[in-house]
Parts: structure tokens; sequence; C-alpha cells
């Protein structure tokens, strides 16, 4: 099921599972009921995925499988080298803290983290139709199993390794200062701003997130001290006695139900608004990888351009000497040319790719941040609204107080 | 009527239907700035006549004032005004007149007639003492220093307002130093004994290096000020000799500090009996004073021997856990044990308030920092936009961000405020810790009752034995006769003694009975302040001004004009309440 914070995109196409056959295809993904597994240090968090589709390859209207956190970086490995210049949706973090790792609001969070990035993919155009997904969506644990650990060895990149392409890609300067072969870049006006915006979105968009995080915890502190507030208030209350004691119980009873009204306000303002604003910080990110596979594509048909531009001398060379060497020197070359092609064909797949998915992308991530200022909004009224009507049922017993 | 475009607006927009959403979906005009001015007439014809004591809540805060003359806004709706912009400052100003009126509170004494309204002919106006510290200077020590450049202290310039008689004059001012309130502290506590005397600030074992740093002073500048002034609304203190000597005075304090000779004396007395009638005061503040006679000794040699007698029978029981004081008013002993609670409970309260205002604060911090950087991130998107999308994406950003900052600044506000009411709950605890003194006043007052009785009547027995004696033998024994004599005599000055003291415990027992009654009805008063106070700030600014600035924000569906008129009346209510 397709869960509040997705609003539906271009291709996918959402339709509800009860209209006739002949409707248009859709997939429906939803990811749900973590349980933990295991024992000790081997435990970890299963998740159901449900998946509700009438796609042909596709089994039965419904397919429930069990999956759990690296099967999905599995998912995002593959699509990552497969899809190059589609920004892959972005994965909530593996946890490094092992004391929260089974924290029901961490389980929470990352649930949430895990069905947006599965639904992100079923409603991508070309993501949708990846076999991966398939495989992802429909294989038996088993399976699931040995195709993770297939792909692990060979062909896991780390985030780590696509930041370090990165790195060498923005290194350019130090390479020329060292004397080193200055590296090929794109002289593209419009993409170097792109690049640069991209990067000093992260910084800003990370800030943010800091301060919504914080705002959280500040929900809470005021949540704990009204508690504590109202626990104080009830004892001077019982000292009191009579109609001020009264009142003043009231008082400290009111403090503690809206200590939980403020906790409940702070696990609404995590999830809907700081933790989808965490999601942008993170598909950002994910950009960045994608903008290292460009560059290192564009390198790649630049290096081949060089050398088939020296197999073409080579060749010349040998033709001119009627060298036996010559045929195989021309096949070689014949095969660089066509290696050639292939690496120009694949760098324009991905530079159009990519001038397709930014339009996607910030619109995308228009709707779900109108959505999660909405709902940010919202809390806070309903916070406001809750205080001032708990503290308004206090005034017939104050009113009553001032005539006594 | 930009009210009907508001209403288009919102009928065009989100479809979603839900109870919770019709809630929030109030008309702008219902709570605008309109409706706020509408209150504040109603509050400044209300303290226009102002001046009557018995209207006292009114003056003090304009939030609690009684019902007003004219008629409360019912349908503000109908009146129409030009407000649909969010809510801005000005409407806020509104609350600043609760500022200025909660200053004046602390002057005026008005609690006696506070409850009922009924109207006097021509009331006197209720006595009036103000003192505020200020203008801390540093002074050097002039006389008798052997090392050159002698001591530095710090001088405190204390104003007076008053329309006392007593005092004079209306205004006028005097500098005193930390040791001239210490001795004035100390006169208080020997003079008026069994009353709730406020305890002063503690002397600091600091070095004078430290006494001079800015932050010490300003420290002690603020709670001299608290002192000075809660002295000021006791009704009994306020009219002594020695806080007037202390205010007016100019030059040299003329109060001498207590005999060094006797608290000397008597220290070791007091120490012991400090010791055994269990008084845990958690002020920190707690002085016997041991003067426990009224009247001077009739010679010296007979208030000595007096005051060892004292010492000896303190000491005698020494090794027994109970106090040696015999209370036996029940009544008394209940009320010691609901004041001890109280205190318990005042101290408690007034920490976790503390806790509470702090998180307010954080709250309008952090909440401000966040609609910072989502300006900073508006800011970005705009410069760098290229599509659509990103420019509605960062107009979206702004209005959140615009709301942060102006519901940060309203935390802010409603914080302040809130440290206003709740600071009756710091005040409330100062005021109970006097109640130590005063009750460990009338312990050893009857300690010295007790004692003094148990004196005379190993002295009658002596006496009796003696007579039996010499009535034995047939001769007049001279020396038996002299010493009979001298008996009697020192019988007669402790029965005198003995009167005056049970005279000295009736009295501070009668001072402690109507300073319990005073201390329990003012501060029933200025908790129904403080709730009533407290309470209606939180709604005010949570549905007048929170409500309504994520409100806008929001722009929901359709307007609910049953919800719209359940804010207002909810305001309404607010301000006829008061």
């Amino acid at each position: 099921m397709i869960t509040t914070q997705r609003s539906p995109t271009g291709g996918g196409g959402l339709q509800s599972p009860r209209s006739p056959s002949s409707q248009p295809p859709f997939l429906s993904v939803s990811v749900t009921d973590p349980a933990k597994m295991g024992n000790g240090v081997q435990a970890y968090i299963s998740y159901k995925v449900i998946t509700k589709t009438n796609f042909p390859d596709y089994q039965g209207p419904e397919k429930i499988v069990i999956r759990r956190y690296t099967d999905f970086v599995w998912l995002r490995d593959c699509l990552f080298k497969k899809y190059k210049g589609i920004f892959i949706p972005p994965l909530p973090e593996k946890s490094t803290v092992e004391k929260f790792r089974f924290s029901a609001e961490f389980i929470e969070m990352r649930r949430q983290a895990l069905d947006s990035f599965v639904n992100r993919i079923a409603l991508h155009h070309e993501l949708q139709k990846s076999e991966d997904l398939r495989t992802f969506l429909q294989a038996d644990e088993q399976t699931m199993e040995r195709a993770r650990s297939q792909d692990t060895g060979i062909f896991k990149r780390k985030p780590a390794d696509l930041m370090q392409i990165f790195r060498d890609v923005q290194s350019k300067v130090s390479d020329v200062v060292l004397g080193k072969e200055k590296p090929v870049e794109e002289t593209n006006p419009e993409y170097e701003k792109l690049k640069r915006y991209i990067f000093e979105l992260e910084d800003h968009l990370a800030e943010a997130q800091k301060h919504a995080y914080r705002l959280v915890k500040r929900h809470r502190e005021l949540g704990q001290s009204l508690a504590d507030f109202g626990k104080a208030i009830k004892l001077l209350g019982a000292c009191e006695g009579d109609a001020l004691g009264t009142a003043f119980s009231e008082l400290g009873a009111k403090s503690e139900m809206l200590s939980i009204k403020l906790q409940r306000e702070a696990h609404n303002l995590l999830m809907n608004f700081e933790e989808p604003l965490k999601d942008y910080v993170r598909a950002v990110q994910s950009i960045k990888g994608t903008i290292a596979e460009r560059a290192n594509a564009f390198r790649q048909q630049c290096e081949l351009a060089e050398t088939i531009k020296l197999k073409e001398i080579d060749l010349n060379k040998l033709r001119l000497t009627r060298s036996e060497r010559m045929l195989d020197a021309e096949h070689e070359y014949e095969e660089l040319k066509a290696e050639g092609e292939e690496a120009t064909r694949r760098f324009e797949t991905i530079v159009r790719l990519m001038n397709e998915e930014i339009v996607r992308f910030q619109d995308e991530k228009t709707q779900d941040m109108g959505l999660a200022f909405h709902e940010f909004a919202k809390g806070q009224a309903r916070l406001a609204n809750g205080i001032a009507d708990a503290w308004r049922s206090l005034i017939p017993k104050l009113d009553s107080l001032s005539s006594s | 009527m930009e009210r009907s475009e508001n209403q288009q607006d919102r009928i065009n927009s989100s479809k979603e239907e839900s109870e919770e959403e019709i809630l929030f979906n109030l008309d702008d005009s219902s709570l605008t700035s309109k409706s706020f001015s509408n209150y504040r007439s109603v509050m400044t014809s209300l303290s226009d006549d102002s001046h009557h004591p018995l209207a006292s809540p009114a003056d003090t805060d304009p939030l609690l004032s009684p019902p007003s003359p004219s008629p409360p806004p019912k349908n503000p709706n109908s009146d129409n005004n030009s407000h649909s912009d969010p809510l801005t400052y000005a409407d806020v100003d509104f609350m600043s007149p609760i500022t200025n009126g909660e200053e004046a509170r602390s002057a005026e004494n008005p609690r006696e007639e506070s409850e009922s309204l009924v109207p006097l002919s021509t009331p006197p106006p209720p006595p009036y003492l103000k003192i505020t510290v200020s203008n801390p200077q540093k002074e050097v020590e002039s006389t008798n220093s052997i090392v050159p450049g002698g001591n530095t202290y710090v001088t405190y310039l204390i104003t007076t307002k008053t329309n006392m008689p007593e005092f004079g004059g209306p205004q006028f001012t005097v500098r005193r130093r930390f040791k001239d309130v210490v001795t004035l502290s100390d006169r208080l506590m020997e003079g008026y004994r069994g009353y709730f005397i406020p305890p002063r600030p503690d002397k600091s074992v600091v070095e004078s290096q430290v006494m001079q740093k800015h932050e010490f002073v300003e420290q002690r500048r603020h709670a001299l000020e608290k002192y000075l002034q809660r002295l000021a609304e006791h009704p009994v203190i306020r009219q002594s000799d020695e806080l007037r000597v202390f205010l007016q005075v100019q030059g040299k304090l003329p109060l001498l500090p207590t005999a060094p000779v006797t608290s000397r004396m008597l220290d070791g007395a007091t120490k012991l009996s400090k010791q055994l009638l269990g008084d845990n005061s958690g002020g920190g503040s707690v002085r016997i004073q041991p003067q426990d006679v009224v009247q001077p000794a009739k010679s010296r040699w007979d208030f000595l021997r007096i005051v060892k007698e004292m010492n000896q029978s303190v000491s005698n029981d020494w090794g027994g856990s109970k106090p040696p004081v015999n209370e036996d008013d029940t009544e008394f002993l209940q009320h010691k044990e609901r004041l001890l609670d109280l205190e318990k409970q005042l101290t408690s309260a007034s920490k976790q308030a503390e806790s509470f205002v702090k998180a307010q604060q954080d709250m309008a911090e952090t909440m401000g920092d966040f609609g910072l950087s989502f300006i900073k991130l508006t800011k970005y998107e705009n410069q760098q936009a290229i599509l659509e999308t990103q420019r509605k994406r960062a107009a979206d950003m702004k209005n959140l961000a615009t709301s942060a900052i102006k519901a940060s600044r309203l935390w802010r506000e409603l914080n302040s405020q809130t440290v206003k009411h709740l600071d009756t709950l710091h005040d409330q605890m100062g005021l109970i810790l006097g109640v130590h003194t005063a009750f460990s006043d009338r312990s050893s007052a009857l300690l010295t009752v007790q004692t003094l009785t148990t004196e005379l009547d190993s002295l009658y027995s002596q006496a009796e034995k003696l007579e039996s004696a010499s009535s034995r033998t047939f001769g007049s024994d001279r020396s038996k006769t002299l010493k009979l004599g001298e008996l009697r005599e020192v019988i007669r000055v402790t029965e005198d003694a003995k009167s005056c003291a049970t005279r000295e415990y009736e009295r501070i027992k009668e001072n402690n009975r109507t300073e319990v009654e005073r201390l329990d009805r003012e501060r029933k008063v200025d908790f129904k302040k403080m709730l009533k106070g407290f309470v209606v700030n939180q709604i005010y600014y949570n549905c007048g001004c929170f409500l309504k600035l994520w409100h806008i924000q929001r722009k929901l569906g359709r307007s609910g004009q049953k919800l719209q008129r359940k804010a207002v009346d909810m305001l309404n209510m607010v301000v006829e309440w008061f």
C-alpha cells in the first residue's frame, strides 16, 4: 500500500487493486511488520514486503516475502550499477550505535524509509521494469539470499567507494599542482552549476534537518518538564487543601495530560517532518553518486577516444609499411571504435537521463516537502489547540475559586 | 471583501475533511487585531477606575479585570477589518500592559480586601512602600586600617518611594553596604520574635576579589532588593523603626548590632538548644536570637545566673534525643507540620517550574534557529532556481520559515509572562522560610519558661528544706537565716523573670498565630492569582496566537463557522471572566 507520504508522480500509474483487469498496469508495494529475528550479535530485523500488482511477469495479484535490510542494500546496489544516470532512491543509513538498533523508534523510522525506497522504485517508469526489483519482490528467501551473497563480493560498491570516485574527480586541482595529467572533465557550464547546486544544497538541507531534529527533542523536553511540574503541583495542592488545593491538583493533572500530547507531537514531528527532510538529504547524497558515475562515463569516453586516435595513427603507420600486423591492428581498431561508440552512447544516455531525472526529482521533492510542511503546521496547530483546550477546562474551577 | 476571498481560496485547496481538519480552519478575521483591540479597549476602560482597592487584581493585571461594563465582542466576524495578514506584532504588543501592571503589584498591599467587590465610598489610599536597590559602587574603608589602601566594599543605592506618613516624604535615597543589611536583619530578628521575617540574603564566604566581580554584585543587588521589598510588604515590619532608620537616615547606620557580650554568652546555649529543638530548616538561615527576657535582668549577676541555669538544664537533657520543650498546643503543632510540608512541596514545585520555564525558552530558541535555517534554504533555492517547482518549494519553505520565526518570538513572550506568574512559587518559598525563625523564637521562649519553672521548683524545695531545718533548731542560726533570706530573694527575682518570660512566650505565640493566618491568607490570594494568570496566559498564546499562526500556514479547506465561533468564544470567555 502506498503510504500517505507518497504522492503519485508520473509513470507508475496507481489504481485501486479492485478495478477490472483491463486497467493500466500498476505495482503497489508496502513494507510492514518489522520482527526481530535471531539472538545476540546475529539478531536482525525482518520486514514483510507485500506486493500488489498486475504486471505480467509478477506472480499473482498479491505476494508477500520476507526481507531484511541487507536485501534492500543489494537492490539499491544492483539498480545503481545498471541504471546509471537515474537518481536511485536513497536508503536509510546502517545503524552505527548498537544500543538503538532495536529501539522501537529506530525500527519505525527505518521501516518508513524502506517503504519509501521501494515505492519510489516501483513508481519510477524505468526502475520499475528492473529484473532485480522483481527478484527482490517475488523470490523466495533462499533465492534472495543466494543472489545477495553472490553479488556482494564482486559488484558491491559501498557508498564510500562512490564518494571516493567522486573525490577523485574533485581533486583535479591537487592533481594539476602535483603535475599529474589533468583528468578530463566536462566543460558544460550548466552542468557545473548543477553540481555546485547539489553540493551546496546538501549542506543547507543537512543544517535544516539538524535543527528539525533538535526541535523534536525540545518538544520531548517540554513534555517531560510539564510532567514533572504537574506532579510537583499536585503535591503542592495536597498540601494546600480545600478549593485551592483542588485547583492545583487539576492543574497538575492537566500538565501531565499535556505532557503526553507533547510526546505524541514530538513523535509526529519526527516521523512526518524530520524523517522526510532527512530523506531529502539522503536523496541529494544519492545524486552525488550519479554525478560520480557520469564523471566516470565521461572519463571512459575520453580515454577511449584518446586510445582510438592513437590506434588510428598506429594503424596508418602499419598501412604504409604493409606490415602483417596490419590486419590484426585493423581488427583491434574496429573493436576499439565499437567500444568508443558504446562509451559515448553510455555517456549520452546518462546525460539524457540526468536531465530528465533532475526535473522529476525537483518535482518529487516539492511535493514531498509540501506535504511535510503541511504536516508540520497541522501538528503545531493541533498542539496549540490541545494546550488551549486543556487549560480552558480549568476555567470553571478557577472561576469558582475567585468567588469563594 | 477580503474575507470572502480567503474563504474562496480555502474552498479551492485541499479536500481533506476530517473533523480534525475542520477544527483548525479558522477564518482570519475572527482572530485579528480588531478583536484584540476590542479587548484592549475593555481593559483601558477598566483601568480608569482602578484606584479602587477592591478592584485590585484589575489594576495590576489587565487580563485579570472584573467583567467589563461594555459588552464583550460576541461576533467579531461582523466587525470587518483589513487584517488578513498573518499575525503581526502589533497584535501581540497588546500583552505589554500586563508587564507594566505586574511591577505595580509588588508595591501595593491590596490583599486584605481583594476577593469581594463591595464598593466603598471614599477608600483611603492603600499604604505603599516600594524599595529599589541600584547603583552598586566600590568604596574604601577609610579608618583604622593598618594596611594602607584598606579594604574595599560595595555600597548600594537604596531608593524608597512611599505614601506612609511615618517616613515624612514621598521619596528618598540612602547608601548602604551589605553589613548594614545584616545588622538590620539581626535587629529585626531580635525585636520581632514570633513573626515570619523573611530571611536575608546569605553572607558570602568569598575573597574580596570575587566580591568585586560584576556578576556577583548584580546577584547580590537583586537579592537585596527582593529582601527589602519583602520586608516592605510585611504589615508589621514595614512600620518598624529599624526599617525606617535603615531606609532614611543618611550616613552611618545608627543601629547597633547585637551586643557582642550577650551574644557570646548566649551562643553556647543557643547552639545546644538549636540542636535539641530539632528545627530542621531547609533555608540555611536559621538564627535563634537568644534574648530570653524582654526586660533587662535586675542585676547582671542574676541574668548570668539564670542563663547558666538554662544552659545547665539544656545540657542535662543533652543525652536524650527528644526535645526538652513541652509544646502542648496541638493546633500549633499541626500548623507547624503543615507549613514544613508546604515548604518542601514549594521547593520542589519551584524547581520544576524553573525547568519548565527553561524548556519553554529552549523551544523558543530552537524554533528560531529552525526558522532561520529554512530562510537560508529558501534564499538558496530562489537564487538557484531553474525550474518552477523549485520556486514553488522555495515559497512553501518561506512560509514555514517565517511562521517558525514568529512562533519563536511568541514562545519567548509566552515564557516571559510564564516566568512572572510562576515566580509566585519562588516568592512564597522565600516567605515560608521566615517561618523557621518565628517558630524557633517560640521554642526558645517556651524553653525559657520551662527552665525557669524547673528552677523555681528546685528553689522552692530548697527553701522548704532550709525552713524545716531551721525550725527544728531552737536558737536562731544566723547563717541559716541569712541563707534563707538570700534564697527568698533569688526566688523573687526568678518569679519575676518567669512571669516576664511567660508574657514574652504568650506574645510570641500570638504573633505566630496571626502570622500563620496572614501567611496562609496572603499565600492563597497569591496562588489564586498565579493560577489564573498562568492559565489565561497559556490560553491566550496557544489559542489566540499559535493556532492562528499555524492555521494560516495550512490554508485548509472550507471554513468551519461553528469552529470559528468556538475559538472566538474561548477567547471571549477568557476576557469576560477576568
